[in-house]
Parts: structure tokens; sequence; C-alpha cells
């Protein structure tokens, strides 16, 4: 490696891009923050990246660019995500594609790497969560999938920062093209196939090379009447070629998309049932059993107000004593500061300004509000790693459908509860609208 | 009969997604097709949304998505899901 690094340095630095894709929630933002140190904010809802975020990191003398595409299921629908990580997919322009996949779903997971495989071969597997797997006696048999799709398969703990090292040399070797992964094509019927192979000869000659044209005729071929518009129009393929192009009625489209679904989620159930092996059979029943405690209509919603009570409780009483302790201090230090600008030749308007003006407000405003935050936030982090979270969503949206919102609401209001609290301990002493 | 009529704790398979379905593609990506067996987990207080077990992962569907999913009852109680 060292020797590698030394030639790279000698010639020149590379630079490459890698985009980052997976599921919600499966810790791909966790692993962005573990690759490139910069702290990007990771939560536990859906949808949470929808602005792409990207960094930087350095390995063996090269440059990547790291990409943090939104996460989502699927690339075949028409949320605004899937949208981006599509076309941020379909461009062609990533030197290398991550998949991040959560070892304890890997049956969900799966349907998405099938996607992308059928979109760029230069991808890599990474299966997160290891540790999680462990831990529910689940063994992953990591050889076994990298045999079946021709692609490198690295299992990795992002928490711990497992597995990283050899993640990034599967990235390397693929990015330098010492390694060209061929993955199996996912054939559908015959004649589907000829469909497809008629759209893409014709879409070869209206589009540059650079695109997926597969995968462009299969959506194509499978989206109705207002999404293949949509796609023609992102694609910039004029209506009038479109007529042309495609003269698949309706109901074989619908037919198509079940089809090329159905196909998909066959092979991801092949791949999960060759390599993966569940040692403790009933490791869901415990999850199921709690669920029956946790989210059941009798229980669920006493629960739910009394960890929510607690920890209001602790946010509300047990911040009173760092906030005192924390004023008490800084207003000593002001006017330890105050005495010892005076002995100094400023004028005292001037530090009388800078005291009374600057440091006291910056003190109150740090001692009222840093011990709320400190407090109610690790406490709702306890929260969304033990996957509570979801679960007050599950029970609260019913209320929330009916105010023509969803539960995942109720997180952000929890949050919003504690800013309010904050304004209303600023505005009792008539910082707040003063500031 | 759809699957918001399961009741708690029994598996059933699914026959047609009802194309006006406005989640169709979203469901049918997350395993919501036809032939996959999907077991009733728990109803939430006002017995809307209802948790479902299918392919390994939980997913919580509400009514008014559940109408659009017909499905027939399995009697066989299918106590492991991974055979």
């Amino acid at each position: 490696m060292t020797e590698k690094s030394v030639e790279h340095s000698l010639i020149e630095a590379k630079h490459f891009t890698i985009n980052l894709i997976g599921n919600p929630n499966v810790g791909k933002s966790t692993l962005f923050n573990a690759l490139t140190h910069l702290r990007q904010h990771t939560g536990n809802w859906a949808g949470k990246t929808v602005q792409l975020t990207s960094g930087f990191y350095q390995f063996g003398g090269n440059y990547y660019h790291l990409v943090d595409l939104p996460g989502t299921y699927s690339l075949s629908s028409i949320s605004p995500e899937e949208k981006i990580t599509c076309k941020a997919l379909c461009q062609k322009t990533a030197d290398c594609t991550i998949v991040v996949c959560d070892a304890t779903m890997l049956e969900r997971n799966f349907n998405l790497l099938l996607q992308t495989l059928e979109i760029t071969n230069k991808v890599v597997l990474c299966i997160n969560l290891l540790d999680e797997a462990e831990k529910k006696q689940i063994t992953i048999d990591l050889p076994a999938i990298a045999n079946a799709l021709a692609i490198p398969v690295i299992g990795i703990s992002a928490r711990n920062k497992k597995g990283l090292t050899e993640l990034l040399q599967a990235i390397e070797s693929i990015c330098l093209e010492q390694l060209t992964p061929h993955p199996p094509v996912l054939c559908y019927s015959a004649k589907t196939e000829k469909n497809i192979t008629q759209l893409q000869n014709q879409l070869a000659q209206k589009l540059s090379s650079a695109h997926s044209l597969r995968w462009l005729a299969l959506q194509l071929l499978s989206s109705d009447k207002n999404n293949r518009m949509a796609l023609c129009q992102e694609w910039q393929i004029s209506d009038d070629s479109l007529a042309e192009l495609i003269n698949v009625e309706q109901a074989q489209t619908k037919a198509i998309s079940e089809e090329i679904t159905a196909a998909r989620l066959s092979r991801a159930d092949d791949l999960c049932h060759h390599s993966i092996v569940y040692h403790d059979q009933q490791y869901h029943h415990r999850d199921r059993q709690l669920d029956k405690i946790l989210i059941s209509p009798l229980t669920g919603i006493p629960i739910m107000l009394l960890f929510l009570t607690i920890i209001f409780w602790l946010t509300i009483t047990g911040a009173n004593y760092p906030s005192s302790w924390l004023s008490c201090h800084l207003f000593a230090f002001g006017d330890k500061l105050f005495a010892f600008l005076i002995n100094t030749n400023l004028p005292p308007k001037i530090s009388e300004a800078l005291i009374f003006g600057i440091y006291r407000v910056l003190a109150w405003v740090v001692s009222v509000m840093l011990p709320p935050m400190a407090i109610f936030f690790p406490l709702f982090t306890l929260l969304e790693d033990f996957g509570y979270l979801p679960r007050i969503a599950f029970n609260l949206d019913h209320c929330f459908h009916k105010a023509c919102t969803c539960g995942k609401q109720s997180l952000t209001m929890c949050i919003d509860f504690i800013i309010l609290y904050i304004i209303k301990l600023q505005n009792s002493l008539k910082f707040c609208f003063q500031i | 009969m759809t699957l918001d009529q399961l009741s708690i704790d029994s598996w059933a398979e699914i026959q047609t997604i009802n194309e006006q379905a406005p989640l169709k593609k979203r469901l049918q990506d997350l395993g919501f097709v036809c032939g996959a067996k999907v077991q009733c987990l728990q109803k939430s207080f006002a017995g809307d949304p209802i948790a479902y077990f299918i392919r390994g992962s939980v997913i919580a569907l509400r009514q008014e998505d559940c109408r659009y999913i017909t499905v027939t009852p399995l009697t066989k109680e299918r106590d492991n899901h991974h055979d």
C-alpha cells in the first residue's frame, strides 16, 4: 500500500466521484460521516437527506468526492428523492456507487441493490449494521453474495468504524479500474426482453451512450402515460419521437411493470435464501412481543405518555440546576471582567456596552438555552436508538391524519415543544423580543 | 377480502392490488405483490394505521391504502417466515 501511495503521489493524485445510496435509515449518513469526518446531521426519520450532501476524503493518495444521495426504497417510483437518486445514477458521472444495506433487513434492501445493478456495474455493496445482525444471531455469507452478484461485498459496522478500510480498498480498485464487476443481468420474459432491446436500440440513436439505456427502456416500458411524459421531459426526448419509440399498449405496460417488480423481488428472495442463516429462529418474536406492549391499543398510549412525561420533566426540572449554576458562574465572571475593563484605559461607556450589552445577554442565553437542549436531545437520541420514535409515530398517526398530516410530525412536535419552552423562558424575562 | 379486514396475528396471501391505489408502485417495491405472504401484527389504538409483517420487516399502512389490496387468508400458521 505504501508503495502504491508513493507511486500515486509521484504521478498525480486522481479525483473520483462516489455515489452513496441506500434505503432510508440504514446508517448511510453515519457511514458518510465516518468516511469524510464531516459532521453531517443524522436522523431517524425517512427522507431526512433531501438535498445532496457531499464531502471529500483521501485514500491511497487519491481524492474521493462522496455524494450522499437521498435514501430510497426503490428507483422506479416518482417521489422527489427517487428522482434525484435515479438521475444521479443514470448520468453515470460517478466512478463508483456504494449501495448501503441494513444487515438485518436484506430482503427489503436488495430490491434497491438489484435496481442499481441494472443501471451501473460499478457497484460496491456495503452491508452495514453487522453488529446488530450478530446480536440477532443472523449470519450473512458475504462471499456467497459477492459470488452471486459478481461485485465486491463488504460487511461493516459504521457506528464502530469497523470494516471501513476494506470498503475504501474496494472502492479504490473499482475507481482505478483494477476491478470491473460484471454482475449478471436480470432477465425478464422473452417478450419483454424483445421490447427492451428494440426500445434500447431506438434510444441509442437519440441519446448519448453515457446513459443507462437498458434501465431507461425498462422505465419507459413499465410506466403509465403521465410518468412516461415526465421521463421524456427529463431525458429530453421530444414528444413525436416518443410516439414512435413506444407502441406498447396501456394494459401491457401494467403487466410489464408487475413482471419487472416480481422478478426483482424473487431474485432478492433467492439471494437471501442462499446467503443468510437465522440461527435464532425466534429473533423477530421478541421484537413482536415488545411491540405488543409498546404499540397495542391499550398500553401503547399510556406508555408513550409516560416516556414523554419523563423526558419533558427531566428536561424542564433537571435543566434548572445546571442553568442556575451556569448563570451564577458566568455572571460572576462577567463582574470580574467588568472590573478588569474599568481598570484599563477603555472609556466606561464602551466597557459597559461590552459587559452589560453583549456579555450578559450572551451569558443569559447560554445559561437558559444550553441545559434544556443538552438534556433533551441526548434523551431523544436514546429513544431513537431504541427504535421507539417510529412507534410513537404509529401510535399518533390517526390523530395527525385527521389534521391532514402524518404521525412522523409528532416527533417534530416534541422538538417544537422544547423550543417553545425555551422561548417562554426567555420571554418571561422580556429578553426574547428585545434581542 | 381486503387487507384491512385481516385479523391480528393471521397470515394472508396477496391476490391483487387495485390499479387506483395511489401508492401502488411504492407498495410493490416494499414487497406487496401478488402471491406475497403478509401477517397482520397490530392495530393502533384507533384501528388505523395497522402494522404488517412482510419480507422480514414491519410496515404500517393506513386503512385507506389497505382497502386497495385484496388477500386470501392462510389457515396454516406460519411461525417461521424465512422458510
